[in-house]
């Protein structure tokens, strides 16, 4: 998990950075990031698995594949929102970098990245959650006869849902949102209350985001000498290697040639891509049309589940989301608990579900509704309308500075976005 | 002087932006020179494009044509010798006062022990001390902009630039933070060698520059340079004092011209179509009413500014509304009222409409938008469309507001009316 959320933190950071700053760029990977996430991730998964298989021993090739799927859940939500941050950055913030001859890390360091900070930990702590829920699919995957297995918590939960031994689920699921918990109090909540110095707003605000945690290590004596011996001399250092003491005094001249490089990589991908478009159209094509009806009626009947638990996802969330914005102890005590069951898999509760489910009127498709239901939008697209993180993103737009969040919020529901990912658990 | 004694020379620089089919020429054959040693105003009406100006000599931003020299050589980039006092600041939140100031420094490359110690003096010559470890958010709005001065004289630049440094601040701020720089300048504190200052006041022009470059818009140019050798300090209520100012508002109201030259032409027709001041009929009266209370019924504009307590930029456009509008005349800095204008002041309120109705009826851009909304079906347009035909002639914002002062006058005359809810705007009465 680590790993996969380490790559996608770089990724994020050099994707997004490239297509803010590159006009041309720009209008080829915002697209390109647009149809990325749009693909089910398992997808990805056996090309992956076996391209990689090729060149390294099983084992590592598997795991490594593992960390890919992972990566491939939480990263497009995290590229798109430093994207945003970058271009929402205000002009005179820009300027006085470029009068004061900001070079390219110290403007990364001091402008860029503390102004997506908050954006950026908000994104993160989604692309886990999601994470968390692919888990079980990343850990075991059968691709043709061969059989992966990892060592991991993704499996052990499988495997107990496929044996029947109910005990074992939740022992797992246990173990599993105590990994959350801990995650949540050691890690983003601290993170929170650090990351709201990053504020953009010239006003001090009410309900400050807090963290026991944060406020212990902010006081403890190993901190402040971890602080001054350790990290000052640290970034210091790093910085005194990105900058040069005359560079700043050159007039520096504007590059505007073209990108050639960039051109080429754009090629490669855009053959990549229509080689898999005529491939596929050609397997489509050898379906026998009789089988189309069957497909379409299929179709059809994913569309009415997705779109009834959704509706039902709404009428829940709204009024409770409403509730806990503007109730701020309400939103202190739901909100970890809403966090915690945004990551519990569903692929972990749906053999329980589907023992209960089944035997009542309705049977498989009721059961597939509520599996949908459950965690169906917490695959996160970095866009606040997902139900199960609805409260915490009104309470921060409600009570902080998440302009990107408020402006998304009402116009809506990333309908599109939740449909292909609620496709996922069909 | 030769020519090479110029620290920063500007050559026939244009500026001109694309809108669609259309261009827009922002700065028009800009020429101007600043030697060492000079405090340098650009004075201009809102829109006359001086931030931009200030933009493209400290090679923010690059002019379509024409080129800007420092020291004698072509500016290729950003220009390392100049700095910027913003109108808004411009500090990083996220960093104390002192991070603020010190980061430009580290920017350059400047040592860590040398950095804080040049940023505390700094801060302690502008009169922050104490305040090093506060956050912007935490400081009034004349203290943030202390910090930016300290941050834009941290680094010693040659030319210390400052875009309207002091409009965001109140009034007694920005005096007490006028006062400070020009005691810094006068008495040497600071190495710099020049400020060029960019401001729409015209009395700050006349307190603190020795060169003054006054601008005008429609297109944005260069009408004229004043120098104001006044001595330090400058008292605001000396009769040379305020003969200078005089002299500028002169300047920038202009001369009002024959009634074809002053009207314009209608949207579509080949010349200048001339913009209307985006002013409200309360602010006009409001004017009139003042100056018919005046012997001869004529006045000093440069006095209007104080004693109706307005920003000079704003009362130059009332004026201008009088002028175009046919209430007043304009000389050598004077407003005058018409026969007409006393009619308008001394009015009732009915009356006023229907002079104003009178009055407007004889401007071609309400012509043309007469003429329009009778050809359509049921006398009526949507906004949309009126608003797409005048992007043909203004700039989009321009375009917004032009069509927001028309609605406004063409209701005060009620002549026209605005149904917002169904974005339609119609003759009122019908068949007038």
């Amino acid at each position: 998990m680590l790993a996969a959320y380490v790559l996608s933190l770089l990724f994020t950071l050099i994707y997004g950075r490239l297509a803010a700053y590159n006009r041309r760029a720009e209008q080829v990977l915002m697209p390109l990031l647009d149809v990325l996430q749009s693909v089910p991730i398992l997808s990805f998964l056996p090309v992956v698995l076996l391209s990689l298989s090729i060149i390294l021993p099983e084992r590592i090739a598997a795991e490594l594949a593992s960390v890919v799927l992972i990566f491939t859940s939480q990263v497009w939500n995290m590229t798109f929102a430093w994207h945003q941050s970058l271009t929402t950055i205000p002009e005179e913030l820009r300027e006085a970098s470029a009068i004061f001859r900001f070079n390219g890390w110290l403007r990364f360091r001091v402008l860029e990245l503390p102004f997506a900070a908050i954006s950026l930990i908000w994104n993160s702590m989604m692309s886990w959650a999601g994470g968390w829920f692919f888990l079980m699919a990343a850990e075991i995957f059968a691709v043709g006869e061969r059989d992966f297995r990892l060592p991991g918590l993704g499996a052990y939960l499988r495997e107990a849902a496929n044996q029947g031994d109910t005990r074992a689920v939740l022992w797992g699921i246990g173990a599993l949102v105590l990994v959350i918990v801990l995650l949540d109090q050691l890690v983003w909540r601290p993170l929170l209350a650090w990351a709201d110095r990053f504020k953009l707003e010239m006003v001090e605000g009410e309900n400050l985001p807090s963290s026991w945690f944060y406020d212990l290590l902010r006081n403890s004596r190993l901190q402040k000498w971890l602080s001054e011996k350790v990290w000052r001399p640290l970034s210091e250092q790093i910085d005194a290697w990105f900058i040069h003491p005359t560079a700043a005094l050159k007039v520096r001249e504007e590059k505007t040639g073209r990108p050639y490089l960039l051109y080429a990589a754009g090629a490669a991908i855009g053959l990549g891509l229509t080689y898999g478009a005529v491939r596929a159209a050609l397997m489509l094509a050898a379906v026998p049309v009789s089988q189309w009806g069957e497909i379409g009626l299929g179709l059809l009947a994913t569309f009415l589940r997705v779109f009834a638990s959704l509706t039902i996802a709404l009428a829940w969330t709204i009024p409770v989301g409403v509730a806990i914005g503007t109730n701020p102890r309400v939103a202190s005590f739901l909100q970890p608990v809403v966090q915690v069951l945004a990551s519990v898999p569903a692929t972990a509760l749906f053999p329980v579900f589907l023992l209960l489910i089944v035997g009542l009127p309705g049977g498989l498709n009721l059961a597939a509704i509520v599996l949908i239901l459950s965690p169906g939008p917490s695959q996160p697209v970095g866009e606040p309308g997902t139900p199960a993180l609805l409260p915490s993103m009104w309470n921060s737009a409600a009570g902080r500075s998440l302009p990107p969040a408020l402006a998304r919020l009402l116009p809506g529901l990333p309908l599109p976005a939740t449909i292909p990912s609620s496709w996922l658990p069909l | 002087m030769s020519p090479n004694d110029y620290l920063l020379e500007v050559r026939h620089v244009h500026q001109i932006y694309h809108s669609g089919s259309r261009q827009f020429v922002a700065l028009q054959d800009v020429n101007l020179a600043v030697r060492e040693g000079e405090f340098l105003c650009l004075l201009g009406p809102s829109g006359c494009g001086k931030s931009t100006l200030l933009r493209i000599i400290t090679g923010l931003q690059r002019p379509t044509e024409g080129v800007v020299l420092y020291r004698g050589q072509p500016l290729l980039g950003v220009n390392p010798h100049a700095t910027i006092v913003f109108q808004t600041f411009a500090l990083f939140p996220w960093l104390t006062v002192l991070e603020n100031v010190e980061v430009v420094l580290k920017a350059r490359g400047i040592p860590p022990k040398l950095r804080t110690a040049r940023a505390l003096d700094l801060l302690d010559r502008v009169g922050l001390d104490g305040f090093e470890f506060a956050f912007p958010r935490e400081l009034s709005g004349g203290m943030r902009q202390k910090v930016g001065f300290a941050r834009a004289m941290a680094v010693e630049p040659e030319l210390l630039c400052l875009d309207e440094p002091f409009s965001a601040l109140d009034v007694l701020s920005a005096e007490a933070l006028r006062g400070e720089l020009l005691e810094l300048w006068t008495e040497g504190k600071i190495p710099t060698k020049a400020i060029l200052m960019v401001t729409h006041n015209i009395e700050e022009a006349v307190f603190m520059a020795d060169r003054i470059v006054v601008m005008d818009k429609n297109p944005g140019r260069v009408i004229a340079e004043v120098t104001v050798d006044l001595p330090h300090p400058r008292r605001r209520r000396s009769p040379e004092f305020l003969e200078q100012v005089d002299r500028v508002y002169g300047i920038l109201a202009g001369q009002t011209q024959p009634e074809h030259v002053e009207l314009g032409v209608a949207p579509g027709e080949p010349g200048r179509v001339r913009a209307l001041p985006p002013i409200t009929i309360n602010d006009l009266a409001g004017l009139l009413e003042h100056v018919a209370e005046m012997l001869n019924r004529r006045h000093d504009i440069y006095r209007l500014a104080k004693e109706l307590h307005v920003d000079s930029d704003h009362l130059l456009l009332v004026t201008e509304a009088a002028e175009l509008l046919g209430f007043a005349t304009i000389s050598e800095g004077d407003i005058a009222l018409t026969p007409l204008g006393e009619t308008f002041a001394e009015a009732s309120i009915l009356a006023r409409k229907e002079i104003f109705a009178t009055r407007i009826r004889r401007l071609p851009i309400f012509r043309w938008l007469f003429s329009l909304l009778k050809a359509a079906e049921g006398q009526r347009l949507n906004r949309d469309v009126i608003l797409r035909a005048l992007e043909l002639e203004f700039p989009p914002d321009e375009a917004e507001k032009q069509l927001e002062t028309i609605i406004n006058w063409g209701r005060y005359a009620e002549l026209i009316a605005y149904d917002k809810a169904a974005n339609v705007i119609f003759l009122e009465p019908p068949g007038v």
